[in-house]
């Protein structure tokens, strides 16, 4: 039994709220409404019965008035026309009666209604389970006490006025009860709807919110308990800014102390360069000078890494940035970051192009110029020939690629591409720019994928925007 | 040249001072925003190169003030943080251009030459790059000290892409300012006017590079260098 219980109680912790409060106060409401239909029934029995037999008493009292009791003992009936009248009168019921003396012997009517005379002394007396004529009879005794002498009086009808009285009864009864029922079920829908609405509001307000959005949720006056529930989580959010400001402030620290003495190293190094330059040649000379130069290879690569590792972190931690989203063009972020790359490209061979067209989507401007700086790093770093960057307008989003003619990549590669300190065989870099990527592009629900480029070799890398982020 | 820097770290200070110093210009370098109101008050100076993050007064409040103060002097602000607000603020302010640390010296020594360039037009009307020498008031054009024969709107051309050498210059940007001297200009033209341009530059250590899909720009000798991998 109480496994059974447990059961239901796990089932409908299963459920929803508004669900589990339908059902309880639904079952409820439909019990307490069948016992109450149920009790009705029975008293609408009574009451067609009460009714019926106040006629039949009537009738027997009617009998009674006509019965002369004399002194002599002698019981006379003289009651033949009204009697015969009384027993037609019903179309629907046969009313049969009988009128006995004292001792039991039959003056008057139905000798087959003798035996319920019985022996009782009961002035009245009614018995609802005989039968006569092979049908359900009720039968009535009423006993009459003269000077010297007593009648009884029976009288037996059938049952079919009471039936009907007592079908119809119950039909209004169980059809009132119905439509109350529905009436309350209905109430009970309704009424859970609109109390759980602002529950509702508040979880799409939720839900539809942009993943790092940590602004306060409005607080809705209608119910107390949402608004409680928007108050906590209010507090919560509260913590989790402070915490994500906190960290922002130390990021914003690190990269001061980091790159301030980065950038005075690589001065140093280029101007011993530019010393050694000057000075003698020798064997020391030239040592010298390919230790400055390695040097000088390592303070850029050591420079590259912490302009990754910084912004990978200010983009993990930027929840709590308080700049709200807006439009960007990803056109205008591509051309902004062209001028980064074209000497690099330059450098290394590689013909770094542009298809451009109107791609606007919400987001957070810097944050797609560092997106697409680490797509375009990447396809430079590993890709050859050309690499492409397109840009189009999607009907809802936008779509921003990187496409490059390198040599593509295995799936083993595909799979790994993503991890935080993941190198390609040919990367010089540290394996951050494509997991700086995701997260931006996360940031911005959009979704980052590497593909094989389709006519030959290289790679695409494909960010798709979808509908607009709410703000 | 005389360049004010303004810089709060000992080390850096002292090396930007040094490698300016030694591409020919003169420094005068400060560690406090006040100092450098002073300064700036009794020199003149060519440009600025300025930290945002500084101890007492920062960086743009000072930039805000020089603005206010009607000061005009070419500003290039440099910051240890790549918050991209500072950034637009810094602009919004009337900065010039903006170097995130770290950076390398060719790509500061470029940008400060394109600074001092473009605000040595509106000075005196004259651009000069590497061996290109463009008037303004009569539209004339020399290189390597000979004048070079050019059309009207070959010489807009090569002022836009001198002007803002070594940045790329959109072709959507050279048809709306060439426009001008014209009802309208297709892109096919410009096409056109750049291998002309191209071909009268030919010998020269200037290079007119394609943008593939996106415009222009004109460079000073192969690769000046830029090392920045990262827009902000």
């Amino acid at each position: 039994m109480s496994a059974v219980a447990s059961g239901v109680s796990a089932g409908l912790r299963r459920l929803s709220l508004r669900t589990r409060l339908l059902l309880v106060l639904g079952l409820s409401l439909t019990l307490v409404l069948g016992a109450a239909l149920l009790l009705d029934l029975r008293g609408t029995e009574r009451l067609a019965d009460q009714a019926f037999d106040q006629a039949l008493l009537n009738t027997a009292t009617a009998l009674a008035a006509r019965l002369e009791i004399d002194t002599d003992n002698d019981l006379e009936a003289d009651l033949p026309v009204s009697a015969q009248a009384l027993l037609q009168a019903d179309p629907l019921d046969r009313l049969y009666i009988a009128i006995l003396d004292g001792p039991g012997k039959l003056v008057w009517g139905d000798a087959r209604l003798a035996p319920h005379a019985g022996a009782g002394s009961d002035p009245l007396s009614m018995t609802g389970n005989a039968s006569l004529d092979q049908q359900p009879v009720r039968v009535l005794v009423l006993r009459r006490q003269g000077p010297g002498q007593r009648a009884v009086i029976v009288v037996a009808e059938t049952l079919n006025k009471r039936r009907d009285a007592r079908e119809q009864m119950q039909m209004r009864s169980l059809r009132l009860g119905l439509a109350m029922l529905v009436a309350a079920l209905l109430g009970l829908y309704l009424s859970t709807r609109s109390v759980l609405a602002p529950l509702e509001r508040f979880t799409r307000n939720i839900t539809g919110r942009a993943h790092r959005d940590l602004r306060p949720f409005d607080v809705e006056p209608s119910g107390a308990e949402v608004a409680a529930l928007a108050q906590a989580l209010n507090l919560l959010m509260a913590r989790l800014r402070e915490s994500a400001h906190a960290q922002q402030a130390f990021i914003g620290d690190a990269a001061h102390q980091l790159r301030t003495p980065i950038a005075a190293l690589s001065l140093q190094l280029e101007m011993a360069t530019q010393d050694h330059a000057t000075a003698l040649h020798g064997d020391t000379q030239d040592r010298l000078l390919q230790r400055l130069q390695t040097m000088q290879a390592l303070v850029a690569r050591l420079q590259h890494t912490v302009q990754r590792v910084l912004s990978l972190s200010r983009a993990s931690s930027e929840a709590g940035s308080n700049q709200a989203p807006a439009a960007v063009d990803l056109a205008d972020v591509a051309e902004a970051c062209a001028g980064l790359f074209v000497d690099r490209a330059r450098q290394a061979g590689i013909d770094l192009g542009f298809d451009l067209l109107p791609a606007v989507v919400v987001g957070w401007e810097g944050e797609l110029q560092e997106l697409l700086s680490n797509l375009i790093d990447n396809a430079l770093s590993h890709g050859g020939g050309r690499v492409t960057v397109r840009t189009r307008g999607l009907t809802p989003g936008a779509l921003l690629e990187v496409e490059d003619e390198g040599p593509g990549f295995d799936e083993a590669m595909a799979a790994n591409a993503f991890e935080r300190h993941h190198r390609g065989p040919r990367s010089s870099g540290a394996g951050l720019g494509l997991s700086i990527a995701r997260t931006i592009a996360a940031h911005h629900g959009a979704g980052l994928t590497l593909q094989t480029r389709s006519a030959g070799p290289g790679t695409v890398a494909r960010v798709v925007f979808g509908s607009m982020l709410k703000t | 040249m005389r360049i004010l820097l303004v810089e709060d770290d000992p080390g850096l200070r002292a090396s930007l001072a040094e490698a300016l110093h030694r591409d020919a210009y003169s420094v005068d370098a400060v560690e406090r925003a006040e100092s450098a109101l002073q300064a700036l008050g009794d020199a003149t100076y060519d440009a600025l190169l300025l930290d945002i993050g500084l101890p007492g007064m920062d960086g743009l409040s000072l930039l805000a003030r020089l603005r206010s103060q009607a000061l005009q002097m070419p500003v290039m602000l440099i910051t240890a943080r790549d918050n991209w607000s500072d950034k637009v603020r810094g602009l919004d302010l009337g900065a010039d251009d903006y170097l995130a640390k770290p950076f390398m010296l060719p790509e500061l020594l470029a940008r400060l030459r394109a600074l001092l360039r473009r605000s040595q037009a509106t000075a005196s009307g004259d651009i000069n790059l590497g061996s290109l020498a463009l008037g303004v008031a009569e539209q004339t054009a020399a290189l390597n000290g000979r004048p070079l024969p050019l059309t009207r709107k070959e010489w807009a051309l090569l002022f836009e892409l001198a002007l803002s050498s070594p940045k790329i210059v959109t072709k959507r940007k050279l048809i709306n300012s060439l426009s001008h001297w014209e009802h309208e200009l297709s892109a096919n033209a410009i096409e056109l006017h750049v291998s002309r341009l191209r071909r009268k530059l030919a010998g020269s250590k200037l290079e007119l590079e394609t943008i593939r899909g996106l415009g222009y720009r004109l460079i000073d000798t192969p690769a000046a260098g830029s090392s920045a991998a990262l827009c902000a």
